[in-house]
């Protein structure tokens, strides 16, 4: 494991103190459904695939429906598989989906985790259309905070550079 | 580049008062002008949020239809989505949505980017909503100052 400066450790836990966790570096958005899930009660979309390209640390999860409503927010489920048939939520047994509402509700927009990637990761985020009434479709995003471990080490160089 | 002393909020110019017009049609995002931002001297950017004025729908609708793009010095997208980051291949931006990010509550988003004076960042906004314009009360960067 790679050795930081003090600094930079003193920074991480300033980070932690003030947002309770770590500014990314980069934002990691999952590839955007192509349309909307159909009306249809638990009608499934899977998003395009999302390929790690650079090696780092994910740190939190952030997502939405285009409707911004709570209602819809709790009717339009996700399911996150990472490389190697393991999934984030899971029943015991096998993958399983949660809402939205349950990972990122009306306080808090983020949801904390923590893995690490490798290039060629590939994670799976299939969504599904939970609302009873069977008439509204459901158009949910999912973006992924990031620290990629270059950008990590250039923010040590620069501090070991400057003395700190 | 060690953060000192902050935050300070910085406004990006032109970003008050941008109004964004109408989306062609659901998935086809209307696209504001890019602003560009200059860092005025070496500091640490730890966070950023985009605040809108009012419309005519539910703020959090409004949000969650409203996007923002930033690239950096290195003209790099912040929000990308992983497709063509290998080397050699260009790595497109793709926009993030202000609910995601920033929440009910406008919660400033966690970065850590430190950045020498004279850098640039590069933002533009879209509109989802084919039926309402977006007005902005602008773009803020938090800054640590480096001393």
């Amino acid at each position: 494991m790679q050795d930081f400066p003090v600094s930079v450790i003193e920074w991480t836990q300033k980070q932690l103190g003030q947002y309770g966790r770590l500014g990314a570096t980069r934002v990691v958005k999952v590839p955007d459904l192509p349309a909307p899930i159909p009306a249809t009660t638990g009608s499934l979309a899977q998003a395009p695939l999302l390929t790690w390209r650079d090696p780092g640390t994910v740190i939190s999860l952030y997502a939405q429906e285009l409707s911004g409503l709570l209602p819809k927010f709790a009717q339009t489920d996700v399911r996150l598989q990472f490389s190697g048939d393991e999934d984030l939520i899971t029943n015991g047994s096998a993958g399983d989906f949660a809402p939205l509402l349950a990972l990122v509700g009306p306080n808090t927009n983020w949801f904390p985790i923590t893995r690490r990637v490798k290039r060629g990761d590939v994670w799976t985020v299939t969504y599904r259309n939970s609302d009873p009434s069977g008439i509204s479709t459901a158009y949910p995003s999912m973006l992924f905070a990031f620290i990629a471990d270059a950008d990590l080490g250039r923010a040590a160089r620069d501090m070991a550079q400057q003395g700190q | 580049m060690r953060p000192t002393r902050g935050p300070t909020l910085y406004k990006v110019p032109g970003s008050d008062g941008l109004v964004l017009a109408v989306a062609p049609a659901l998935g086809s995002p209307s696209v504001s002008a890019t602003l560009v931002w200059r860092f005025p001297k070496p500091v640490f950017c730890d966070g950023f949020f985009l605040a809108l004025r009012p419309g005519a729908v539910a703020a959090a609708t409004q949000a969650a239809r409203t996007s923002l793009v930033i690239v950096d010095e290195t003209n790099q997208p912040i929000v990308s989505d992983s497709r063509g980051t290998l080397r050699g291949v260009t790595n497109a931006p793709v926009a993030a949505p202000l609910l995601s990010m920033f929440g009910r509550a406008g919660h400033p988003f966690p970065i850590q980017r430190p950045v020498a004076a004279q850098d640039q960042w590069f933002v533009s906004f879209q509109n989802e909503d084919p039926a309402n314009v977006v007005t902005l009360a602008g773009l803020f960067l938090l800054f640590q100052d480096v001393l």
